[in-house]
């Protein structure tokens, strides 16, 4: 269209020169009016192609094209640009990936939005974790929640399996620890009530990798006995593989941290 | 003479060189040069046509579907864009000259009349 167009505005010019010529001008003087003409020549175009509503598309063709030249032209700054986009989308998306799953990512529970943290708040403060005995006494009092329940990091030593001894990451947990967060054992049970005092027996509750990389993923695991440091335990539950916990400091585990064993908190 | 040098189209009455056009390749298939020509010479010089004027102006009616451009040999035997009016170019300029005659008819009767209000 453009060379049709350059064809149209040539004929107008090479007519207006030889009316030039005509009317007594020199072949210069001709020429130069008619040069003078051309220089308006690519205003008429642009203007003929806004009639035409296509000079968006074409400048935009224009311009991608003049990009892409002007980039190869100077592969260094290319490079740097590229490289700078590249890390700050990377950093982006990295730093993205963080919020997204220790801020706006809901719990990895059926019913999240009715489990709750409970912590201490002071001037000094604002988020403590709360300790065992006001635990049993909001427990005691509670009318507010489902349930309350309790847990705490306390790392154990596996012992007697016939190979060498392990640390497991472990949490000391209330009765209806599980209860609150909604999952279930997939073998046997969660620790009741009684389980809470001592010498009502030593119970453990395994994690799904613990029973399959220590243990062969024994069908007979439940009620056999385990050592966790030195003493025996008696296997009571098993729960299911890829087990969240609330993560995140506050006698907890990072985020996509397992937790390998639970035991019963003594009250 | 006072000339009129219609270099952009909002120098006339907006529309006015449209009606022009539409009007002088009435008769027959025209290029841009010879429609320039052509209003330059009925108007006994008075109007002039830059091609800054017309071009857009051709472009903007061919696109509107008024007139249909075809390339075809001129009379000095180069090859030329010839100008025509198409079936809507027809209804449009009677349209445009029904619109010119109330609206010069409307200038005349206000100029006459205040012009003996007045004396």
């Amino acid at each position: 269209m453009e060379s049709e167009l350059d064809k149209e505005l040539r004929y107008h010019v090479e007519r207006q020169t030889e009316e030039n010529v005509a009317a007594g001008m020199s072949a210069r003087e001709a020429r130069e009016a008619a040069s003078r003409m051309f220089g308006e020549v690519t205003q008429i175009e642009e203007e003929c192609r806004d009639m035409r509503q296509t000079q968006y598309l074409e400048n935009f063709v224009q311009d991608v094209r003049y990009a892409a030249r002007m980039l190869s032209k100077s592969s260094v700054f290319t490079v740097v640009i590229v490289l700078t986009l590249a890390l700050s989308i990377g950093a982006n998306s990295a730093i993205f990936s963080v919020v997204h799953g220790v801020l706006l990512r809901p719990l990895p529970y059926p019913q999240p939005e009715r489990i709750a943290r409970v912590f201490y708040r002071s001037t000094s403060y604002p988020k403590f974790p709360l300790n065992p005995w006001d635990f049993l006494d909001f427990r005691a009092r509670n009318r507010s929640f489902e349930n309350f329940a309790m847990y705490t990091h306390a790392d154990v030593q596996l012992s007697g399996t016939g190979s060498d001894p392990v640390k497991l990451s472990a949490f000391r947990i209330s009765s209806g620890y599980f209860r609150v967060l909604g999952v279930q054992p997939v073998r046997g049970r969660e620790f009741d009530f009684s389980e809470e005092r001592k010498g009502n027996g030593n119970v453990v509750i395994l994690s799904d990798r613990v029973w399959r990389n220590q243990f062969g993923a024994a069908p007979d695991i439940l009620g056999r006995k385990v050592l966790l440091d030195s003493q025996p335990y008696t296997v009571v539950g098993l729960m299911p593989a890829g087990l969240d916990h609330p993560g995140n400091s506050y006698n907890s585990v990072a985020y996509g941290d397992t937790v390998d064993a639970w035991t019963s908190v003594y009250v | 003479m006072m000339n009129f040098s219609m270099s952009k189209p909002s120098d006339l009455i907006q529309g006015t060189l449209d009606l022009l056009i539409l009007k002088t390749i009435a008769l027959e298939p025209m290029h841009g040069w010879a429609i320039a020509k052509r209003i330059q010479q009925l108007s006994k010089e008075v109007l002039q046509v830059t091609q800054g004027a017309l071009y857009p102006a051709l472009h903007r009616l061919e696109h509107q579907g008024w007139v249909r451009g075809a390339w075809g040999e001129s009379e000095s035997g180069r090859e030329a864009k010839f100008y025509s009016l198409t079936k809507a170019g027809r209804v449009q300029l009677d349209r445009e000259l029904a619109q010119w005659q109330r609206l010069s008819g409307a200038v005349v009767l206000v100029i006459t009349g205040s012009a003996g209000g007045v004396s």
